[in-house]
């Protein structure tokens, strides 16, 4: 009895040791160009020039975070822009994709098999990124225009996929008695299925505003006013400037003197996603939650 | 499911057919009778934060001498590559764009993506017409028509070594900048006394020396510009196309940089370094490029006593399509456009107000007429390189005496002998590579992939030059040469 009892003790403890290190090391991978982004925020700027990046600041000096506060404008619209498009375009595509899957959801739906083809069919093609350009710039008239930049992520329907389930957890014999007590399909759906929805509803949610956070891709392709740029794309110009400048340099006769220092380009960064960073782990366990939550018996 | 299909079908007709709808009602949203049209212009680059001052204050200008404003929209820098092809690829209305050969002017007017300027540059821009020269003018041609309007302003293939002086105080060196002789002993001097910075900047595009190098033995570059892998010598009567492996004097060159590289003048690492802005940083001592960019650096760090040399054998223009105007295919105002084009090269005050800006908010002037940006966050020079002209460009305030001079120099020695002269006529030389597109990109790889640590020492000469032609065999150069050389032959021919 003593003996098995201290093999199994051996054996995981080896077990958690090696987990523990390789989770560790995996940590430390993801974590340690993190730190040397805010040291380098840090740095002076002949620092890095003549000493490359470290952990810890060689020389000491905020005058890139000082450069950015002093025209706060830029950051500030970008700030403002983004937020504003995360939130319209999370309320507005939560709305369309949740409508979409309750429908679809229905068994008494006549055509629910047909809409569900057409969806997935979408999932299998794409027109390719010049037919769609072509479809927002001409036929629709967005260039330049904020709701280019939220249309684009409305719906997903990958995310309609996961709702359909977490709609179809809700029992059909809950629509059929409010219909009973003589509920019209609007109040049905306000009143009795949204607020069964609310892990769903935060799960696609909260990717759908990660979405429109991230996404710097539609601000390039339609924007052109700087005052409409989001935060990701400002960050993607300052940083992707230098390398694309000077890639043409040498074949281009265009003097190439106002380059952004490394330290700029770091302290842009950490202005960036550094408030973003602080959110995620309020919000980490309703992803955790929500993956998990397929599961639910019905 | 019949059914389903049915309504399937008649939704899908309803919804195209609504789509139909959508084209009408935007239309007319612009020019009714006596309004002022507006003119859109695409150009590269960052747009500074406080353009809309300078862009209101041109639009003001241009309202009252041609009743019409023009709205420039800037692509960043870090997009080009993918939205201004999209410009053109996607069929958007706008009028006038920035184009060069970088951004493939050539293959683009091929697909029709800019209007034929053959009639409507002399009817409506005559005076910018009757100024352009005879080269710039076969330039803007491709394919028999017209389809940009070059800049009216020189540029100089002049190549050489930007070199600071201001570490050569208290040394023995010797002043002299001359030939490779001499930048070998500048080097020797600066690993010497300065061992912090490397002598010599290379970074990951590659080094020029090798073009630096071919110029300074009276080859020119068959495609106009650095990199290249093909050359040819204008003083020859029927000039062939070489390659680097064909060269005589190549051997001698690579054991001069694999002895600059023993030497440690670049690091061992240069090709991997993406910071291009090492020379103007005070990393680097010489760097070699064109004329201009020592007219940078010398404004940004006069204290470093930059000096210039061009190791050309012979210096002539630079194509004029280097910077150019286009009018797109789309446009619905191209004469409106060319009146704009023709007012912004020719009129003193909108071309300042154009390029410049207002004076006394975005830029000063002192008495030499050399301009200072007032405030370098707020405000930049526009990036319409194209618009300048030789009378109206100006330069930064500390600009050295010697640009000027040099500068003059170059036009002086483009007429100074028959030799000179044979080179200039070989200025409006340039390739179309449309036939050969495929192999000119797998030799353009190979070039990059073999040369580029061969030239710079990496590799050993004999070897690594023996099996840099067997790549550019395999790659097919010798059907590359055919092309080229069948179109110098014929531009030769049209020279004679």
């Amino acid at each position: 009895m003593a003996a098995s009892v201290k093999n199994r003790d051996n054996s995981s403890v080896l077990f958690y040791v090696i987990c523990y290190a390789f989770i560790l090391a995996v940590a430390l991978i993801s974590f340690i160009p993190f730190l040397m982004l805010i040291s380098g925020s840090f740095t002076s700027e002949h620092a890095i020039r003549f000493g490359g990046y470290s952990l810890i600041p060689k020389e000491w000096s905020a005058s890139a975070y000082e450069l950015i506060f002093k025209t706060p404008m830029t950051v500030v619209h970008a700030y403002g822009v983004s937020i504003l498009i995360t939130v319209v375009g999370t309320a507005l595509g939560l709305f369309i994709t949740t409508m979409a899957a309750y429908v679809i959801s229905r068994k008494d739906f006549k055509y629910r098999n047909v809409l569900s083809f057409f969806f997935y069919f979408t999932t299998l093609f794409n027109g390719g990124m010049l037919s769609t350009y072509i479809f927002y710039i001409r036929y629709y008239h967005l260039k330049d225009s904020l709701w280019a930049l939220v249309i684009p992520g409305l719906f997903n329907v990958f995310y309609l996929l996961i709702m359909r389930s977490f709609v179809s957890a809700v029992p059909a014999a809950l629509i059929e008695s409010a219909e009973i007590d003589g509920a019209g399909e609007y109040r049905t759906f306000f009143q009795i299925i949204l607020p069964l929805l609310q892990s769903g509803l935060a799960t696609i949610g909260l990717f759908i505003a990660l979405g429109y956070w991230n996404d710097w891709y539609n601000a390039m392709l339609y924007i052109n006013s700087t005052d409409k740029y989001p935060l990701q794309y400002m960050l993607y110009t300052l940083l992707q400037k230098t390398e694309a400048m000077s890639r043409i340099a040498s074949s281009a006769g265009i003097p190439v003197m106002d380059m952004p220092s490394h330290s700029l380009k770091m302290a842009m960064a950490v202005v960036a996603t550094g408030p973003i960073i602080l959110v995620y782990p309020f919000v980490q366990k309703y992803f955790v939650k929500g993956i998990t939550i397929g599961s639910v018996k019905g | 499911m019949k059914n389903g299909m049915k309504l399937l079908a008649s939704v899908t007709a309803l919804a195209l057919a609504g789509s139909l709808l959508t084209g009408c009602g935007k239309k007319g949203a612009g020019a009714s009778s006596g309004e002022t049209t507006n003119l859109v212009m695409y150009v590269i680059g960052d747009r500074p934060a406080g353009q809309d001052k300078a862009d209101a204050n041109f639009n003001e200008i241009l309202k009252k001498k041609m009743n019409c404003t023009l709205t420039v929209n800037w692509i960043p820098w870090a997009d080009f590559t993918n939205k201004y092809p999209l410009l053109f690829s996607s069929g958007e209305e706008f009028d006038m764009a920035y184009t060069a050969a970088w951004l493939n002017f050539t293959s683009l007017a091929q697909k029709g993506a800019f209007k034929q300027l053959d009639t409507l540059w002399p009817q409506y821009a005559p005076k910018n017409y009757a100024r352009q020269s005879d080269a710039a003018k076969q330039e803007a041609t491709v394919a028999g028509h017209k389809y940009c309007v070059p800049t009216l302003l020189a540029t100089y293939t002049a190549y050489g070594p930007i070199y600071r002086t201001d570490i050569m105080a208290g040394t023995d060196w010797n002043g002299k900048m001359n030939t490779f002789d001499d930048i070998e002993k500048y080097c020797d001097i600066v690993k010497k006394t300065h061992p912090e910075l490397d002598p010599i900047d290379i970074y990951a595009q590659g080094s020029e020396w090798d073009d630096t190098y071919m110029y300074s033995t009276g080859y020119r570059s068959s495609k106009n510009a650095t990199n290249d892998f093909l050359f040819y010598n204008p003083e020859e009567k029927n000039p062939k196309i070489v390659t680097y492996y064909e060269c005589s004097t190549i051997p001698q060159f690579l054991d001069m940089m694999a002895r600059w590289n023993k030497k440690g003048f670049f690091p061992k690492s240069a090709l991997a370094d993406t910071d291009s802005t090492k020379t103007q940083n005070g990393k680097a001592a010489v760097r070699t490029h064109n004329i201009d960019t020592y007219q940078g650096y010398a404004i940004l760090h006069p204290e470093w006593n930059f000096k210039y040399q061009a190791m050309n054998k012979y210096v002539t223009h630079l194509p004029f399509t280097q910077d150019a105007m286009v009018v797109s295919n789309t446009s619905k105002n191209p004469e409106k456009a060319m009146q704009v084009w023709e007012l912004i090269t020719n009129d003193r005050e909108v071309f300042d107000a154009f390029f410049y800006g207002i004076l006394g908010t975005t830029y000063s002037l002192n008495d030499k007429g050399e301009y200072k940006i007032l405030d370098p966050n707020q405000y930049a020079l526009s990036d319409m390189w194209a618009a300048r002209t030789i009378e109206f460009t100006r330069n930064g305030v500390g600009t050295p005496d010697d640009y000027q001079t040099q500068r003059t120099g170059y036009e002086a020695f483009m007429k100074s002998g028959p030799e000179a002269e044979q080179a200039v006529k070989f200025e409006a030389f340039a390739i179309d590579t449309s036939k050969i597109e495929t192999e000119y990109a797998a030799c353009q790889n190979v070039h990059q992939q073999y040369w580029w640590p061969l030239e710079l020492g990496y590799t050993d000469a004999k070897k690594g030059l023996a099996e840099y032609k067997a790549k550019m065999e395999a790659a097919g150069i010798e059907k590359v040469r055919a092309e080229i050389q069948r179109q110098l032959d014929a531009y030769t021919a049209t020279i004679k």
